[in-house]
């Protein structure tokens, strides 16, 4: 940490300030709209059960970079709070998102506040008491005059829900001290979680929502995002952090030192999700879509579902599980119902929603059907094979068939048992209840008697009863057959070959042959033959043995064995075939080489043969010449064609005879067989020669010669040369190759070193040639020197080296102890030659260094000299920089003077300053002696403290400094303040202003106009501190939002205010659906009030007149929920008197200024009238298009014409209608809750009806009614009605 | 109430401003640590500016990376484990570099 500043440190040792590092200071305080800026449902995956709303802030005005603590407001529903980010900086805008329960109940909640604390740009005030701080940078860290973040608690334990593996879980709490109003700076942590399918994975992103409970933080993961890819996953689960998610810290401050929240409150409607089907009754074998209808639910959302009341065998489309993925809100799942062949009774078909209350019921009629087994028309097989009858089965599925044998039918004679065949297919399980079959095996066996035609039949259990009935006569086909055998081959048989011979055997198979001979020189390959069918061919190969004479030979073919009865036989001659032998072609060779001629012979087995040499047909005859190398050859115990190659060889002589010539002769058992005539080529030759002749005998150093080399041989031939080295001849090589003819041409090195005579020597490496030339010794003695023209010279004069030397070329030298500056800027290197004079003039420069040394020197060290140089110098150089004035301020101006007694220009550098604070002149530049740099020092406006102007010449030798006075001036400020961002149409505003400049600033409006804002000036001026106040005008007419600006016409300063806009058309009515004249006594109607733009409207309906008490009204006073037009119905029934009354009129009166009238009838009240004893249905059921017939008994006769309302309704379920004989529709019955009311006027002898449903003919008997004739119709089965317990009121 | 800290006065003789009784607030900066593609432990950040102090970092804007504070010879240092890389970026998932605004005790 820095070692300088200031630093606060409290006794606990932790740093309450440090002016190195920022102090966050309070900034401003953000709300969120309460509008909600999008909505979404929760579903499987995403946030489920809790409704999501979007909620901003408005931009932030305060420059610079920002943290946000928040409120969290203290709640015990289950509502949650998340926190896009707790970072912000000016322009920007904070997103918050709100979790509540969209299960239950709709929920209100308290919108939290975000208290930004700037960190890195503090708020600067115009106070000109208090503390401030900055660091080493200049920056400001601390300012007494803002309001600093104090935390109140500090944690470094927060930990988020501890189970990562559970989506949702229960919420995780951290108990810490805080104010009664806690603001919180909150970690943010996100996690990615896949999850492995079978083929596929799901993608889950959680991230963390906050809730507060009294001092207790709570934090719990919720999901924001669902991806199910279609790839295969390979781990079970997969979880990426993105952060710590234990271990972090969370600051909690009081938000009362800061400013009071003043949150909005959030609320909304809860989702809807609503399940729907194409049927709620159906059959198996039919199918049933299901619809999933949802509100503000995002596109690609899924709700997974669970399907029970079935099993999946029940489906042949669709599953037990799944998920619907909403699109537009919508989204559908298709059923198809197995038509299995179970009886299972009538199924319930429930779809539920997981982890939600919706759910669809579906019944589903049970039209199964039961298995069936049959035969199909019976195979017949033959002996020796197999054959098959089909067996079918339907609606069997899982069934194990057991099959069987059994006799045939009457009049066919019946198989003996297993000796004449097998049943091989014994038993079959049923796979699946569609139609299906399976062959059922058997095989007959092929036996050798001829038997005739015989039959059997099969049949099927299951479970132990036969099914299927008795196979048809399955008939087995007598195929059997005799024996029969042969043997063929050809009649003659060379010796030493190899011969088929072909079995045949019919009607045997199975069996096995053998095969023999009466003569051991024929053998079969194979002594046994198995036979594989009843028409069995086959070759066998035998061999022929060496015959010394022609041999018949009998072959055989047995049964049982190699001795057993002959069935076949063939006879064949064994061939004894002649001998024969022959050379083959003769070629020539030449002498000193070999020759080979081949000997070829075939039936020739155990002869010996000897070879020799022989005269030719013709020519001159080689015979002693040639060494015969084969001379005899015995032939193996084979008759196979052979040949033995016959080798020989001529001796290489010096002799030229020419060719000559020789046979080879073979004996075999006292006959000969010849070659032809073979070439002995002559190739005989001379002795070899070698020679090497020298142009001289001796030559002196710098000179030429040759050497020439002769042979009488094309070859080539490798050389040396000694007595020399190869520097001596010029370099070349000392050895090399020569041919006939070849000339070698050397130059002999002039070299300088006196080695005396040297001998050249040059042989052939094979030893067979040599020569030698003698090289004289002419070299001579090098010499070399440098001769100066004086031993020592003064800076300003001359002088001179000159070179001699008694060798030729160039030599190169090098001087030292000077530098190339010392001698006039002439080179310190360069070459020379015998003569060669270097002259130098000393520079007489104003250094004094002192005595100095030229040396010059060969770079072969052959030669040097030295001169001395007399340091002359002048005396040592001056410079100064003098400036006009020590300081100066801002604005000032000031000079820098430069001397020096050396001439030329001198680079210098101004440091310490920048170009800005002085005018933007330069900060290097050359100056000479006498020059004169004046400066102007910039009055900016930046407060920068003093600064040091320092210039130096660039050699060092010279430098000055200036210090420049900071009388810079504080930057204007300016600021306008809104009291609200935000307002409604009636109520008011201030702007407050505030700069530190004095006078007058004017301003302009803009965004509204001046009756928006009650009349008040769109224009004006306004001073430090001056507030402007402002109404919202309440007016009638609906513009939408507006927005108030109000800005310095300097442009240093704005805001602006909202202003919502309030205003509604007034309300309109009007009534519908009334009715005058008069209306009966018992009468039930209906009107209604329409209503526009009356939302929140409180409307009370009552009734005048004097019939006011005989009507009652529902609802009597309700409140208009909307402004849209909308109908709100009245119900006005009128009610009998319990005393007689005349007719009476009435008004209804409604509180938004609607009214009408209409008359009651008059009314008589007769005497008692008898009671009702029971109502009695003349059938418990009723089918469709059957009349319903009721009776209802009296206590006693009818004297009077009796008033009896009843009611007539279907019981049970479903789509049962009632209709009257007149084909009235009454509404649908549903257990009671719909059917037809009936109002009957009786007499003593007839009845006739009132109202409001006609049910068609009436009859009266004695105190009884038997009204008539209600028609029951279903579309499902028969139901109950019944009647309710009616009333009655005599009517006179 | 504590009695050590600052306070300062406005010329009337009102405080303006009382430090004396906080816990710890000092913002030292805000670091961000580059998401380098190479899951592993990385070489460890020292502090050196802080030494002797205890830091508490705010974990504001998570990325790839879990950490953990140490103080070897009492400099704060934090050491950075870079989690596995992903091959989707993911909007709703912050899985880049990890921002800590370090407080200063």
């Amino acid at each position: 940490m820095a070692t300088y500043g200031l630093r606060i440190i409290n006794d606990d040792s932790e740093l309450l300030i440090d002016s190195e590092y920022f102090s966050p200071a309070f900034a401003q305080k953000l709300e969120f709209s309460p509008t909600v800026y999008s909505e979404e449902a929760g579903s499987t995956y995403f946030h489920s059960g809790y409704v999501k709303r979007e909620y901003r802030t408005s931009t932030v005005t305060a420059p610079g970079n920002f943290i946000v603590m928040w409120t969290l407001p203290d709640t015990a529903d289950d509502v949650w709070y998340n926190f896009e980010t707790s970072t912000t900086s000016m322009g920007g805008y904070l997103t918050l998102w709100v979790y509540a329960n969209s299960l239950g109940a709709n929920l209100t909640y308290t919108l939290p506040t975000g208290y930004l604390f700037a960190i890195s740009s503090l708020p600067t005030s115009s106070e000109t008491y208090g503390l401030r701080l900055f660091n080493a940078a200049g920056t400001k860290t601390f300012d007494s005059n803002n309001v600093q973040l104090a935390p109140y608690t500090i944690s470094d334990s927060f930990t988020f829900f501890e189970d990562p593996t559970g989506p949702q879980g229960l919420p995780t709490s951290i108990s810490l001290a805080m104010p009664t109003n806690p603001i919180f700076m909150l970690p943010n942590y996100t996690a990615l979680r896949i999850f492995k399918r079978t083929t596929s994975h799901l993608e889950f992103v959680y991230e963390a929502m906050f809730r507060r409970q009294g001092t207790s933080v709570q934090t719990k993961e919720v999901q924001v995002y669902y991806s199910d890819e279609d790839y295969a996953w390979p781990y079970t689960q997969t979880i990426y952090n993105s952060g710590n998610r234990q271990g972090l810290g969370i600051i909690v401050a009081d938000a009362n030192l800061y400013a009071a929240p003043g949150a909005g409150t959030g609320t909304g409607t809860n989702p809807q999700y609503q399940l729907t089907s194409t049927s709620t009754s159906t059959s198996e074998g039919t199918s049933v879509t299901v619809t999933l209808t949802t509100q503000n639910v995002a596109n690609e959302s899924p709700f997974a579902y669970t399907v029970t009341g079935i099993s999946t065998a029940d489906l042949t489309a669709g599953g037990l599980t799944g998920t619907f993925i909403i699109y537009n809100n919508s989204a559908t799942a298709t059923f198809t119902f197995a038509n299995d062949y179970l009886t299972e009774g009538t199924e319930i078909f429930k779809l539920s929603l997981d982890g939600m209350s919706q759910f669809i019921d579906i019944t589903v009629a049970d039209t199964s059907t039961s298995a069936s087994y049959s035969w199909s028309t019976p195979g017949a097989v033959n002996e020796g094979s197999t054959g098959f009858t089909t067996f079918n089965a339907t609606g069997a599925n899982g069934k194990t068939v057991l099959f069987s044998v059994v006799g045939p039918s009457a009049g066919l004679t019946s198989i003996s048992g297993s000796s004449d065949g097998a049943l091989l297919t014994g038993s079959w399980v049923v796979s699946g209840n569609a139609a299906t079959s399976i062959n059922v095996q058997y095989s007959a066996v092929a036996d050798a008697a001829t038997e005739g035609p015989e039959a059997f039949r099969l049949i099927a259990t299951v479970d132990g009863i036969q099914v299927g009935g008795t196979s048809g006569d399955i008939i087995v086909n007598d195929t059997s057959k005799a024996a029969g055998y042969s043997l063929a081959a050809t009649d003659n048989w060379n010796e030493s070959e190899s011969y088929p011979v072909t079995v045949s055997a019919n009607n045997v198979n199975g069996t096995t042959l053998y095969l023999t001979t009466d003569n051991a020189l024929v053998t079969p390959s194979s002594s046994t033959v198995s036979v594989t069918s009843d028409t069995f061919i086959s070759n066998v190969s035998f061999t022929a043995g060496i015959a010394t004479a022609n041999t018949a030979v009998r072959i055989s073919l047995r049964t049982g064995s190699t001795s057993g009865t002959e069935v076949a036989f063939k006879t064949i001659t064994l061939v004894n075939v002649a001998s024969s032998y022959s050379f083959g072609t003769t070629s020539a060779f030449n002498e000193g080489a070999s020759g080979s001629v081949q000997f070829n012979y075939s039936y020739a087995a155990n002869k010996s043969v000897s070879f020799s040499v022989v005269a030719p047909t013709s020519g001159l005859s080689g015979v002693s010449d040639v060494t015969l190398n084969t001379t005899s050859f015995a032939i193996g115990a084979t008759n196979s064609a052979g040949n033995v190659s016959v080798t020989y060889s001529a001796a290489a002589d010096t002799t030229t005879e020419g060719a000559e010539y020789f046979r080879i002769a073979a004996t075999v058992d006292g006959s000969t067989y010849y070659s032809g005539d073979i070439t002995i080529n002559d190739t005989s030759l001379a002795a070899p020669t070698y020679s090497f002749t020298r142009s001289v005998a001796s030559v002196n150093e710098g000179g030429t010669f040759t050497i020439t080399f002769n042979s009488n041989l094309a070859s080539s031939f490798g050389y040396t040369i000694t007595g020399i080295e190869s520097a001596d001849i010029g370099g070349a090589g000392l050895t090399g190759n020569v041919s006939n003819g070849s000339i070698l041409s050397f130059t002999v090195t002039e070299d300088s070193a006196t080695e005396g005579p040297q001998y050249f020597n040059i042989a052939l490496n094979n030893g067979l040639a040599s020569t030698s030339v003698t090289f004289n010794d002419t070299s001579l003695t090098p010499s070399y020197s440098f001769t100066r023209s004086v031993t020592s010279v003064n800076e300003g004069s001359s002088f001179s080296v000159t070179f001699n030397t008694n060798q030729a070329g160039n030599f190169g030298y090098t001087i030292t102890g000077i530098e190339s500056a010392d001698i006039g800027g002439a080179g310190l290197t360069g070459l020379v030659t015998n003569g060669s004079v270097l002259s130098y003039s000393v520079t007489a420069d104003s250094v004094t260094e002192g005595t100095q040394y030229f040396n010059i020197a060969l770079n072969n060290g052959q030669a040097s000299t030295t001169v001395t140089f007399n340091d002359t110098s002048l005396t040592p150089p001056t410079y100064s920089l003098t400036t006009s004035v020590g300081s100066v301020n801002e604005g000032g101006s000031f000079s820098v003077t430069f001397s020096t007694n050396q001439a030329g220009s001198f680079g210098y550098t101004i440091t310490g300053i920048e170009s800005a604070d002085i005018s933007g002149a330069s900060l290097t530049g050359t100056v000479s002696n006498g020059s004169v740099l004046s400066y102007s020092v910039t009055a900016d406006s930046s407060t920068e403290g003093t600064q040091y102007f320092n210039i130096s010449l660039n050699n060092g030798q010279a430098s000055t400094s200036v210090t420049f006075n900071d009388t810079s001036l504080t930057p204007a400020t300016y600021s306008l303040t809104r009291s609200v961002s935000s307002v409604n149409e009636g109520g008011s505003f201030s702007i407050t202003f505030s700069t530190n400049q004095g006078g007058s600033f004017s301003y302009n409006i803009s965004g509204v106009a001046s009756a928006d804002i009650a009349g008040a000036s769109l224009t004006g001026t306004i001073s430090n501190g001056s507030v402007l106040n402002y109404s919202v005008t309440a007016d009638s007419s609906t513009e939408g939002t507006e927005y108030f600006t109000i800005a310095l016409n300097n442009g240093q300063a704005s805001t602006s205010v909202t202003f919502n806009d309030t205003s509604r058309s007034p309300p309109s009515y009007f009534l519908g659906n009334t009715w005058s004249g008069t209306v009966n006594n018992g009468v039930g109607l209906n009107f209604y009030l329409n209503s526009t733009n009356a939302n929140g409207v409180f409307v009370s309906v009552y009734a005048t007149g004097a019939g006011a008490g005989r009507v009652s009204i529902s609802p009597s006073s309700f409140t208009i929920n909307t402004d849209a037009s909308t109908q709100n119905w009245i119900g006005v029934t009128t009610s009998f008197p319990t005393t007689t009354v005349p007719a009476q009129d009435v008004t209804i009166n409604v509180s938004t200024g609607q009214s009408f009238s209409f008359t009651i009838a008059g009314y008589t009240v007769a005497g008692p009238a008898p009671t009702i004893t029971s109502v009695v249905m003349t059938s418990g059921e009723y089918y469709p298009g059957e009349t319903v017939d009721a009776v209802i008994n009296f206590s006693g006769p009818i004297t009077s014409d009796t008033y009896v309302n009843t009611r007539l309704t279907a019981g049970a379920y479903g789509s049962f209608y009632i209709t009257s004989t007149t084909g009235a529709v009454g509404p649908p019955g549903g257990n009671g809750t719909g059917g037809e009311n009936i109002q009957l006027i009786i007499g003593t002898n007839s009845a006739y009806y009132t109202g409001p449903a006609n049910p068609g003919q009436l009859n009266v008997l004695n105190a009884t009614l038997s009204a008539r004739t209600m028609t029951g119709t279903a579309t499902g089965s028969q139901r109950q009605p019944y009647v309710t317990t009616p009333t009655f009121k005599v009517y006179t | 109430m504590p009695v050590y800290g600052l306070q300062t006065f406005k010329s009337d003789g009102t405080t303006i401003v009382l430090q004396n009784s906080t816990k710890s607030g000092v913002f030292g900066e805000k670091y961000e640590y580059a998401k380098t593609g190479t899951p592993g432990t990385k070489p460890a950040v020292s502090f050196p500016q802080y030494s002797g102090r205890t830091i508490r970092p705010m974990q504001l804007i998570p990325g790839a990376h879990s950490w953990s504070v140490s103080y070897p010879g009492g400099i704060p240092t934090i050491t950075f484990i870079e989690n596995q890389p992903i091959a989707a970026g993911i909007p709703q998932f912050y899985y880049d570099s990890t921002v800590l605004y370090i407080f200063v005790k």
